[in-house]
């Protein structure tokens, strides 16, 4: 598959190599640190679980609404176009990447 | 062990001058060879009472401050820093050889004691209670770090916080506080009785002078506290005094941006920060008063007035 952005990307998602996740969360607060690059992030909540969850196994974008659902209360309205941002962002930083199934 | 004024002015400029001065600054040794005159003066006033060792012993650094050789020991002459054989700073005029000489010392530390994280920030403690003040240069960190230290407060640093990495204690690391520019009359006027060395005008900094650390804070050299809050303070002049907190995330990204190997360390220096920061409280805090900032960092300390 080719590097595509993640508004452009319908398909799955995952965590890039074996790196392990570094992370302290504080509430509404999470700092992770990406073992990869170096780079240290403040997060959301939404971002963990989704990042915790793609360590497991690839996860199509679809599914994730149902993850954040479980995990939070969302506002089914604007749920879809939350988790495109939060793809994008993480896209964005290097901590997911587009894989097929 | 005996202290550098145990030493006398003629013996402190022998060792200088050969073997070296095997000095004592919390928990390293430095051995420090210079034949220049200012460099001599600053250490026999400045840490007249830091431990030294017998010449010969180990030490952590090798710190040579030498002036230049050949036509510029006439015509401009300047102080070259030498440590191992390598010079990592530029030449600066020989008028300027005791400010090098501790930005020198700081060099040594920040980038090679990565035993500890190391963060660009004074840290003062009373009553058990340690706070770090992370800040850039211009925010008043040494102006307020220097009052506290008049007022009975504990001075570990200046300028380099270091966190154990086993176990996240703050090690003293009590050496001269540097002052730059209105800050110097600011602290002459505050604390009369400081022992301020010579402003030395022109350096990249501006005019600069240093503030002797007390010698309570240099004996305590064993002594190492625990971080119960980190203030990023801020002086403006008129400005009220204001304490603001900050939640956990942004202190830990604060407090890495002002870390000096945090990204050397890697994960070891991230879960080091992290527990720092799980157990202290973070704050913005804007003064423009010194006796009003001393009296709500005494009241952080539990200390009644």
């Amino acid at each position: 598959m080719s590097l595509s952005t993640a508004s452009e990307h319908a398909g799955a998602w995952r965590r890039p190599g074996p790196a392990v996740l570094h992370y302290r969360q504080w509430q509404d607060d999470v700092v992770l640190f990406n073992e990869v690059s170096g780079a240290t992030h403040l997060l959301t909540p939404e971002a963990l679980v989704v990042l915790q969850h793609m360590d497991i196994t690839p996860t199509p974008e679809a599914a994730l609404a149902v993850i954040l659902r479980e995990h939070f209360e969302v506002d089914d309205a604007t749920l879809a176009h939350d988790v495109a941002e939060l793809l994008e962002q993480l896209s964005s930083l290097n901590l997911i990447e587009p894989c097929l199934l | 062990m005996s202290l550098v004024a145990d030493l006398g002015r003629a013996e402190l400029v022998r060792r200088l001058g050969g073997p070296g001065l095997l000095l004592r600054t919390g928990p390293f040794v430095s051995r420090i060879q210079s034949n220049i005159p200012l460099v001599a003066d600053g250490i026999g006033l400045m840490y007249r009472d830091n431990l030294i060792e017998e010449p010969g012993g180990f030490a952590d650094f090798q710190v040579r401050l030498r002036q230049s050789s050949g036509l510029r020991r006439w015509w401009h002459p300047q102080v070259r820093f030498d440590h191992d054989g390598r010079e990592p700073f530029a030449p600066l005029p020989v008028a300027q050889a005791w400010p090098m000489f501790e930005w020198v010392m700081n060099w040594c530390v920040s980038n090679r004691a990565h035993r500890y994280l190391i963060v660009h920030a004074a840290v003062i403690e009373r009553n058990g209670c340690a706070i770090i003040l992370p800040a850039p240069p211009g925010s008043g960190k040494s102006t307020l770090c220097a009052a506290l230290v008049c007022r009975g407060w504990r001075l570990l640093s200046d300028e380099l916080t270091l966190i154990r990495r086993s176990d996240g204690m703050l090690v003293p690391l009590a050496r001269p506080v540097s002052l730059k520019n209105a800050s110097i009359d600011v602290i002459r006027a505050f604390a009369p009785d400081a022992l301020l060395g010579p402003s030395v005008p022109g350096t990249n900094k501006g005019t600069i002078a240093h503030m002797k650390a007390p010698a309570t804070s240099v004996a305590q050299v064993g002594d190492v506290a625990r971080a119960r809050h980190i203030v990023f303070p801020r002086y403006e002049a008129g400005a009220a005094t204001t304490l603001t907190p900050m939640s956990k995330g942004q202190l830990f990204i604060r407090v890495a941006e002002n870390a000096f190997n945090y990204f050397v360390l890697g994960p070891a220096g991230f879960d080091c920060l992290a527990d720092l920061v799980e157990g202290a409280d973070g704050h913005e805090f804007c003064y423009s008063q010194l006796d009003e900032a001393i009296a709500l960092f005494d009241r952080l300390a539990g200390v009644t007035p």
